[in-house]
């Protein structure tokens, strides 16, 4: 068991599908993450299960692994457990805070990718100027504005080395990676080339916000102490002030307007 | 039991039922603790104790105190500190206080300035607010929002309400 607890998650689901489903069942969401390198034992570790619930969630995951060892139930004296009971609210500190309100713009933008590729594709033409407009939203909010103050300010109060960081940060490259493609299609007039990688951005950067916003940022959130919560939003409001007020703004004003377009005009009688 | 013991002890419930049941302010209603069985915890041994300025009272300390500068604030209801047992070691420790009542305390605008020069002048690094679970302490809590909504600067303010046996009732960033 011990070898299955130290491999990389994805390579333990790849083998025994049912671990997919347990982890699943527990509300742990690992099976389409990409990436899949984490531990285990980490990935457990970080969702920070109450006893009971873990010992049960490592009953099943070794039995599927050894449907044929005789593996004992576990007696958990839940009187004798201190169960801290998780709220279905997760409450973050004023920094995390701060990230998780981000990403509801950057959500907002996602939730019209769909609309925006099926007008191409259904009138065989890019839209070059609103392509170009979500690039510089993606590159300038999600990527300049909102994953630098995770990589140059958050990680430095966790170990960057941990497998959950190395995946956040192969996320953010296979992102950039994308736009990338994205930018390049439009120069060859590619209308397939651009609608797949805003797609396969969109279904990235889905995932991505959900691990963050679920289990990333209250992991993090667990081990600060009030000195660097103050500290890291400190170092949040200069990076902010660094950047001219009108930056964000004429990007949360995109946004609105790209709703307006899509969202908005579908549902319009 | 003799008769007297007994009517005393009939005199004292009533007098508890009627400190209960007349309601009136929660913040001076008379409650008594005392027979109640001792709490675990060890009681041996001596705690340093987790201060390091003095004056603490809101009205005598000032915003360009040395120990204010980038420090991380802890500004506390006067009961909060009898009433939490290890206030010292949990709450108190690496941070500068600043204690108030809300209730009896006068000129209170001045508190509100002086926590908005904390803040902007001493540049705080963070606000935690403790007050007591009784009605008219969640004044410290919304003096210590009005003075930083008048600052410029930002900064994570704190609530942690302590309950009147000392438990902590709630902790949470506003």
């Amino acid at each position: 068991m011990e070898k299955y607890l130290k491999a990389g998650i994805k390579s333990t689901i790849d083998s025994f599908p049912e671990v997919g489903r347990i982890l699943e069942k527990h509300g742990i969401g690992c099976v389409p993450c990409t990436v899949g390198t984490c531990k285990l034992e980490d990935v457990v570790k970080i969702h920070a299960l109450p006893p009971q619930t873990l010992a049960e969630l490592m009953y099943f995951v070794e039995k599927a692994i050894h449907p044929d060892r005789k593996i004992p139930k576990p007696v958990i004296n839940v009187a004798a457990t201190p169960v801290k009971i998780a709220s279905k609210t997760i409450r973050y500190s004023p920094p995390l805070k701060w990230l998780v309100d981000e990403h509801v713009w950057i959500t907002r933008l996602l939730a019209v990718v769909p609309e925006l590729t099926r007008a191409m594709r259904s009138s065989g033409k890019i839209d070059r100027d609103l392509v170009l407009k979500s690039v510089d939203f993606i590159r300038g909010y999600a990527d300049r504005f909102h994953h630098m103050k995770e990589e140059e300010i958050l990680f430095d109060y966790t170990d960057k080395n941990a497998d959950i960081i190395k995946v956040i940060f192969q996320d953010h490259d296979k992102g950039r990676g994308f736009i990338r493609l994205v930018v390049e299609g439009l120069e060859k007039i590619d209308l397939d080339q651009v609608c797949i990688n805003l797609e396969n951005y969109r279904e990235l950067l889905t995932e991505h916000i959900k691990k963050e916003d679920e289990v990333l940022y209250p992991f993090i959130d667990r081990d600060l102490t009030t000195k660097q919560i103050g500290e890291m939003f400190s170092r949040f409001n200069e990076v902010e002030s660094k950047t001219s007020k009108d930056v964000p703004q004429k990007y949360l004003e995109f946004i609105v307007s790209i709703e307006k377009k899509f969202i908005q005009k579908k549902f319009m009688p | 039991m003799s008769n007297s013991k007994d009517q005393q002890h009939h005199l004292e419930g009533e007098e508890n039922k009627q400190s209960h049941s007349m309601g009136g302010c929660p913040g001076s209603r008379m409650m008594d603790f005392s027979k109640t069985e001792e709490k675990p915890g060890s009681s041996e041994g001596t705690r340093p104790s987790q201060l390091r300025q003095w004056p603490i009272q809101l009205h005598l300390v000032g915003p360009s105190a040395p120990y204010f500068q980038n420090a991380d604030v802890l500004l506390a209801a006067d009961c909060v500190a009898f009433t939490v047992g290890d206030f010292h070691k949990d709450y108190l420790a690496g941070k500068s206080l600043a204690i108030a009542c809300p209730k009896l305390d006068e000129d209170q605008d001045v508190y509100q300035e002086k926590i908005t020069a904390l803040i902007d002048d001493a540049k705080i690094n963070t606000l935690t607010v403790m007050t007591m679970e009784v009605p008219c302490c969640g004044g410290l809590l919304a003096l210590a929002q009005a003075a930083a909504a008048k600052a410029k600067r930002k900064i994570p303010i704190k609530s942690i309400v302590v309950g009147l046996r000392g438990t902590i009732n709630s902790e949470e960033w506003c």
